[in-house]
């Protein structure tokens, strides 16, 4: 190789890592956050995130300039989080603690969340963060990334099949279910904080 | 009020508010909105969930210690 062509890869390498740095690195908060919700450990949620940004550097070559940086890493994400416990055969397909039997999802087909007054809006807007995302904990796995991944980092139906791998209308019957489950938790929390603060206020 | 035309419309409470309705149907449950306080407030109901779910996670950040184990990782890698 001669000494012209040496010095090109190396400054094509210098942009590689400019570029990576300034376009991915952005999504550090956002990828941990989802990594935190598929691990629900704060240690694994950091080796995750980690192994995705090697792992996307690594293949930073195969992303097509001008399409969804986002959506790529948190496919990657996905597909770290999958083939590692797979592999350490730590998750079974469906674990025990989430299946969730359809009428628990099912009750309540219409929307659970109807009948709130305006006091219990209120307390929606001052319930604690830890008791939303304990709320959001609590779905299963599979409702919860879809969940997740929609009504907190706003994907649309396309992405998130194309980051779950999965087909459309299984993403779009999970997130409804998963949606109807937390938002009927959502809901309770919010009427008994509603229900406390209106008899403060006498 | 219709009640089935009431149960259409709060069945798109999702889709609207994913921006993911198509016309005609956008203008017709944005029509029956303003006709409808019923239907109103799921809908408000619904903006505030998600208002509520959204907030939750916007203060939750990566540790330093992360950041700076990616930046070295970044450092020790052949760029691709």
């Amino acid at each position: 190789m001669n000494k012209l062509l040496v010095e090109k890869n190396v400054q094509d390498g210098n942009d590689a890592r400019a570029r990576f740095e300034a376009e991915a690195l952005p999504y550090l908060d956002q990828l941990y956050r989802a990594a935190l919700r598929m691990t629900r450990d704060r240690h694994d949620a950091e080796d995750l995130t980690q192994e995705t940004y090697a792992k996307a550097y690594s293949s930073f070559d195969q992303f097509k300039q001008g399409t969804n940086l986002k959506a790529w890493l948190y496919r990657i994400l996905t597909n770290t989080f999958i083939n590692n416990y797979r592999k350490a055969q730590r998750m079974p397909k469906v674990s025990a603690h989430d299946q969730v039997e359809d009428w628990q999802l099912h009750r309540n087909a219409e929307h659970t969340s109807t009948g709130l007054r305006s006091a219990e809006v209120e307390a929606l807007d001052r319930m604690p963060d830890s008791q939303i995302k304990q709320a959001m904990m609590e779905l299963p796995q599979e409702f919860r990334l879809a969940v997740y991944l929609a009504d907190v980092e706003g994907f649309t139906y396309k992405e998130i099949a194309d980051i779950m791998d999965s087909p459309i209308g299984t993403v779009m019957s999970r997130l409804n279910r998963g949606r109807n489950a937390l938002r009927e938790k959502l809901a309770a929390c919010a009427r008994s904080y509603g229900i406390s603060a209106g008899e403060a206020n006498g | 009020m219709d009640e089935g035309e009431c149960e259409r419309v709060t069945s798109d409470v999702y889709a609207y508010h994913d921006g993911a309705l198509r016309e005609p149907e956008q203008s017709r449950v944005r029509d029956h909105l303003t006709a409808c306080p019923s239907c109103r407030s799921v809908f408000e109901i619904e903006r505030a969930m998600r208002a509520a779910i959204r907030r939750a996670y916007s203060r939750e950040v990566a540790p330093d210690s992360l950041r700076a184990r990616v930046v070295a990782m970044l450092d020790g890698c052949e760029a691709a």
